[in-house]
């Protein structure tokens, strides 16, 4: 047997292989999509089924009536937005002064950033809406805002602070003698540099936003003013035996972030591996 | 000189203030009281607290409940941090290969990286139920079924794997960036050389991806600490506190015993578990990166 016939053999089995690990992985995928489509009598017994299908479900949640998903949706959309402008925008302008300002203030500040990304927030979350109810922002949207641009914060500021050591100092002094306010500076000169990091960054941050399920069941509350996630945790308990319901409210919860991921799946991949693989 | 770097040092403190205040006072603010607290016996919030030393402490490391789940934790933990991260690197061989259909697979490998962690649960509580899909499976190839998440020998190792699922493929990213930045003359070199699949994967490519491993551990080490949605979701952390972690048990100490002081001594000791695990294991990833 010639080599390159050895090598197509080789690679036939390869893709056998990688195609049944895939398949493997991906089956509850499969299981959650079509048990959207299917009457909840059927979801458990015959779990691998694509039959028989239905819209009901998905139906009845789009119609609101299961759920009443679109101000869901609505404070999902408001609440990611807003955080991750926000938490994005400060995570730059820290990481700026971290690596561009003085010694002393990067290296207090880093490691205390490092804190916050490590730490799981139950660890904080009781005095966090003690503080929160002293502002007045407990139980309410614009809490969950505050607190999310603070929380979210580190990602972005340890993922810039790497991009900015690759931008020369020699831009500062040319953009300082323009004479332009440091607003200005930041943001023709700067942000356009730091690009393909935002991107990684609101993506990043932006999933995670979408996902948060903890936080904003704390600090928004349970009640219907709450984010999709929490929803969908709330129609868990709701609908106990009609999966149906809660497979169909999942999926119009994920779609966005699913879309957004197929759609910018090299931007996932990059700024997931941002300076951190090659060494 | 001075006066151009003074100027400049301003303008950035200027810029980054708000983002320092707010981060102060919705992250390091509240460590600080939960600090604080930890030494009071603070019960409801603006209820009369006093200073009791080091009690809190003493009782949360003698009571069974909290170090159950303070080694529940632990061993979900080291399941996440190993497990994908293993699995990860022999599926990112396997898929490493520049055509359309894999890269189609990668990407479908991905998506649960981006589900809600409550979905995920739900999904997979669905399939580990006692007469769910995967018991059905079993029943079909004539194996006993078994209680995945009722059964208390088992419930921990089937949180953990629902976890490691939907990270795999997170693992299965780094790894390929990684691979792909092994410079191809070192394969080319070793090929040479005489080396074999297998001695080329020892010497070449897994000193390669050195790299992507400390990514990887670091990242599932700090996720698994933060565990908790999930537990939730697949089992509320029974059967009788079973699967109970120590962020489950720092919320009920505080949301349902009203024990604030007490949960935030537990809390405190968590903190100093993280922060060790975290910065051992970076130090020692990191080590090896310098060696190789």
């Amino acid at each position: 047997m010639n080599a390159s016939l050895r090598a197509r053999r080789a690679h036939r089995f390869r893709a056998v292989g990688a195609i049944a690990a895939t398949a493997l992985l991906a089956a509850p995928l499969y299981l959650a999509l079509i048990s959207a489509f299917k009457p909840s009598e059927v979801i458990v017994s015959a779990p691998m089924v694509p039959a028989p299908l239905t819209l009901d479900n998905v139906l009845g949640v789009l119609s609101g009536n299961t759920g009443d998903v679109w101000p869901l949706l609505l404070n999902s959309v408001l609440i990611t937005s807003f955080s991750l402008a926000f938490a994005v925008l400060g995570a730059a302008l820290l990481a700026f002064y971290v690596n561009r300002g003085p010694t002393w203030a990067g290296r207090i500040i880093l490691p205390l950033v490092l804190v916050g990304l490590m730490l799981p927030t139950q660890v904080f979350l009781v005095p966090l809406t003690q503080i929160l109810r002293s502002i007045g922002l407990m139980g309410s949207l614009p809490g969950l805002f505050l607190f999310n641009v603070g929380y979210y914060l580190p990602f972005g500021v340890i993922l810039f602070v790497g991009a900015l050591r690759a931008i020369p100092r020699q831009i500062d002094e040319a953009a300082q003698l323009d004479g332009a306010g440091s607003w200005r500076i930041f943001f023709t000169v700067y942000f356009p540099l730091l690009r393909p990091s935002v991107v990684s960054v609101v993506i990043i941050v932006g999933v995670w936003i979408w996902n948060d399920f903890l936080n904003p069941l704390i600090i928004v509350g349970p009640t219907l003013g709450t984010t999709v996630t929490v929803g969908i945790y709330r129609s868990i308990g709701q609908y106990q035996s009609d999966y149906g319901a809660v497979f169909a409210l999942s999926l119009v919860a994920m779609a966005p972030v699913i879309i957004i991921f197929v759609a910018l799946q090299r931007f996932f991949v990059k700024g997931l591996t941002a300076g951190g693989v090659k060494g | 000189m001075r006066t151009r770097r003074a100027a400049a040092r301003i303008d950035f403190a200027k810029l980054a203030l708000p983002a320092i205040v707010i981060y102060a006072a919705m992250v390091l603010l509240p460590i600080a009281i939960s600090i604080f607290q930890s030494v009071t016996n603070a019960t409801f919030p603006g209820s009369p607290a006093d200073f009791i030393g080091v009690q809190n402490f003493m009782t949360a490391l003698g009571s069974d409940a909290f170090l159950r789940s303070l080694a529940n934790t632990a061993a979900i933990t080291a399941f996440v941090t190993i497990v994908p991260n293993a699995v990860g690197f022999f599926l990112a061989l396997l898929l490493d290969h520049p055509t359309r259909l894999f890269a189609s697979l990668r990407a479908v490998i991905f998506v649960p990286v981006v589900l809600s962690s409550v979905v995920v649960a739900f999904v997979w509580q669905v399939l580990l139920t006692q007469n769910g899909a995967i018991n059905q499976a079993l029943a079909f190839l004539h194996l006993p079924q078994v209680g995945w998440l009722q059964d208390p020998a088992v419930a921990l190792w089937s949180i953990s794997a629902v976890v490691a699922w939907s990270v795999i493929g997170l693992c299965v990213v780094t790894y390929l960036a990684a691979l792909q930045s092994i410079p191809g003359e070192l394969v080319e070199a070793a090929k040479i050389d005489g080396a074999g699949p297998l001695a080329t994967l020892r010497y070449v490519t897994w000193p390669g991806v050195a790299p992507a491993l400390t990514l990887n551990t670091t990242v599932l080490l700090i996720s698994g600490f933060k565990i908790y949605d999930q537990v939730l979701v697949l089992t509320g952390g029974g059967p009788a506190g079973a699967t109970e972690t120590a962020t489950m048990r720092i919320l009920k100490t505080s949301f349902d015993e009203f024990r604030t002081g007490l949960a935030s001594s537990m809390a405190v000791l968590l903190l100093l578990l993280v922060v060790m695990c975290t910065v051992v294991a970076l130090r020692l990833l990191q080590r090896r990166e310098v060696q190789l």
